[in-house]
């Protein structure tokens, strides 16, 4: 009898644990084990006789003006796709969270329906969008806009488009859940207390979605920096992101080890940002801006 | 100068039910006004109003004489205390406290001055640094005040500002809030629900019944003890009622209660409305009438009735006794002594007596 309840007890009190279980072992064996082969293939050499040994080659190889260039675009083009993405999302989020009343679930829908549908079908929709003879060019042709049919494709504003496209939904969401649970006697406050619109939104609400941007932020450019898919499709292989080089360093030269050593960056290079970005708006206490 | 609140006409519909319906009221310039009413009648709607947080349907507002119906929020000299203070949890006490101030774009260094004032004014002079969210509910009522009174508003609003208290706080901060009104003589609006806080601070108290109308406008001690309907007799302090008929003879005014008999009545010069035979309500407080064992003389009212339940309360007691007619009415009795001769026990016949003076009567 006493048997019986202790192990109800333990069962109960590590239920959340055990129930989390699964969820562990899949990340385990299917992201951290993978991730620590790509470690140890990144830091070793193939040398004669099948032995592997420890190097940091890949990494100085890496420091190439060639390598650092494709870095540099990806670096952009994700900073780019960040800054966008915010601007566009803020305003959207702000509208669903505090403007939209009760069609707010239905419109939180259509935002995130296209998401629903696959990535590559999404990039697809827009190829047909926007190619020569495509739905746009048609109508900027028939208003007299150009002069005959042009692709706006195979360009870095097409690229930009779709980035922005695509990635939208998940700058908006986090800062839809963190406007939407702000207090918004705040906000009254804040008129009641003699401040206009604009210095409420300045003094309180940006202040206090500032983790909804942030993460908002990480959802978007911590992928848009391994992005290739977007800028091969829709940017036409102009520039190279950092995704063709992982794919170049396997496929094509079945480098495994400079091809880890990328994988590595692109994984790092976001997170260190993120980490930084983090440590330091929490020791920067928010400042009061100007009237 | 004339600040005196004045609305006139007010209308407010929610949802297409009328929440206050041609409301006037006049709120006289530095004066302790509390607005008392049951949940869910409409006060603070009317304090929001008046804040600019919403807009009246129809009606106007006025400051003094300036008519502020159209006036933004943000450029009304009016600030709130808010019911759950609403504190920028992102901001220090200081700079919470600073915010008006601020944004109007005043000088840090006379911003500085004036918060620390402001904070001395409240106590917390040594808590500007600390996060809001680190202090206490009484601490963060104290900022709420602070914030509001620090750029010197005309009015100030109280929207249940001590509801989240507990009661020894909540009776420490009513008064302090009367010190600061006196010291600072700045119009404050007072909206509650709970009687006891309202009879505490006020100057004028309105009453405010659940249709939204002003039931009854006075002093803390007109309304107690002169109330004007049934509603305000009932929902300032305890009453009994007893539903009769007037008859009048050439000696004096009687109201006849079916089943238990009848009672004198006071008729002061002011109430012309009586007509014999008109159904009516007498009112008397529970603390106005005499419990006893014994017959005792001198008293213009008399009633029997057994006693159904008894509170001790320590400094007095509250007894509920079952009159003849299948009324039961309250009693409260002040414990005086040490040991009373005889105590009153549970299922005791008692005699309960009251004079005609501290009768009411009210029509409806």
């Amino acid at each position: 009898m006493r048997v019986v309840t202790t192990l109800q007890k333990i069962a109960s009190q590590q239920l959340p644990f055990l129930l989390s279980l699964p969820a562990f072992l899949l990340q385990g064996y299917f992201l951290l084990i993978p991730l620590a082969f790509i470690v140890v293939i990144s830091v070793t050499s193939d040398a004669l006789g099948g032995q592997w040994l420890f190097t940091l080659s890949q990494y100085r190889d890496l420091c190439s003006s060639m390598h650092m260039k494709v870095i540099f675009n990806s670096a952009v083009l994700s900073c780019i796709a960040g800054g966008l993405s915010l601007l566009i999302g803020y305003p959207v989020a702000y509208y669903l969270a505090m403007r939209a009343g009760r069609m707010k679930h239905a419109l939180l829908v259509f935002l995130i329906l296209p998401s629903w549908t696959s990535f590559i079908i999404q990039v697809y929709s827009w190829f047909y969008l926007l190619q020569k003879h495509g739905l746009f060019s048609s109508f900027f042709y028939s208003i007299g806009l150009t002069s005959e049919p042009l692709s706006l494709l195979n360009n870095y504003g097409a690229t930009v488009l779709g980035m922005v496209y695509c990635y939208l939904p998940f700058m908006v969401l986090p800062l839809y859940t963190v406007l939407e649970k702000m207090d918004k006697r705040l906000l009254e406050a804040s008129a009641d207390l003699g401040a206009n619109a604009w210095q409420t939104f300045t003094h309180i609400v940006l202040p206090l979605s500032h983790s909804g941007i942030r993460v908002g932020l990480a959802l978007v450019m911590v992928p848009a920096f391994g992005e290739f898919a977007i800028p091969d499709l829709m940017g036409g292989v102009k520039d190279l992101y950092v995704g063709h080089m992982i794919m170049e360093k396997f496929l094509v030269f079945r480098d495994w080890h400079s091809g880890a050593a990328v994988v590595m960056l692109s994984f790092m290079i976001p997170i260190v940002c993120v980490g930084l970005w983090y440590l330091m708006s929490k020791s920067v206490r928010y400042v009061q801006g100007e009237e | 100068m004339n600040k005196n609140i004045r609305f006139e006409g007010i209308t407010k519909y929610r949802d297409g039910e009328p929440v206050l319906q041609k409301l006037n009221l006049e709120i006289r310039s530095g004066e302790f006004f509390v607005l008392l009413g049951p949940s869910g009648c409409g006060k603070t709607t009317l304090l929001r109003i008046l804040a600019g947080l919403e807009s009246a349907d129809a009606g106007r507002l006025f400051l003094g004489d300036a008519d502020i119906t159209h006036v933004p929020i943000h450029k009304r000299k009016i600030h709130t205390v808010f019911q759950q203070y609403a504190l920028f949890p992102h901001m220090s006490v200081s700079e919470n406290v600073a915010y008006s101030l601020r944004v109007r774009g005043i000088a840090n260094n006379e911003i500085d001055d004036r918060v620390a004032h402001a904070l001395r004014t409240v106590r917390l002079g040594a808590f500007g640094k600390k996060s809001v969210t680190q202090l206490s509910g009484g601490q963060q009522q104290r900022v709420a005040l602070a914030r509001a009174l620090v750029c010197e508003p005309e009015v100030l609003l109280l929207d249940e500002p001590l509801a989240a208290l507990d009661r020894e706080l909540k009776e420490q901060m009513l008064m302090e809030l009367v010190d600061l009104q006196q010291k600072l003589r700045t119009t404050f609006v007072y909206v509650t629900h709970d009687q006891f806080e309202a009879l505490t601070v006020a100057d004028t108290m309105g009453i405010m019944n659940r249709h939204g109308n002003i039931e009854q406008l006075g002093s803390a001690e007109s309304i107690y003890e002169f109330p004007h309907s049934r509603f305000v007799a009932d929902f300032v302090g305890r009453t009994n009622i007893f539903d009769g008929k007037l008859r009048v003879t050439r000696e004096a005014y009687y109201i006849d209660v079916d089943d238990l008999g009848s009672f004198v009545l006071n008729v002061t010069p002011e109430i012309t409305w009586l007509l014999s035979g008109m159904q009516l309500f007498l009112s008397i407080r529970p603390e106005k009438i005499d419990i006893s064992l014994q017959k005792m003389e001198g008293f213009s009212n008399e009633l029997m009735g057994r006693v159904i339940s008894m509170i001790y309360y320590g400094r007095s007691t509250e007894y509920k006794v079952l009159l003849a007619n299948g009324q039961s009415i309250m009693v409260f009795e002040q414990n005086e002594h040490h040991f009373p001769k005889k105590s009153i026990e549970l299922g005791d016949d008692v005699y309960l007596y009251f004079q005609k003076e501290n009768t009411v009567l009210l029509r409806h």
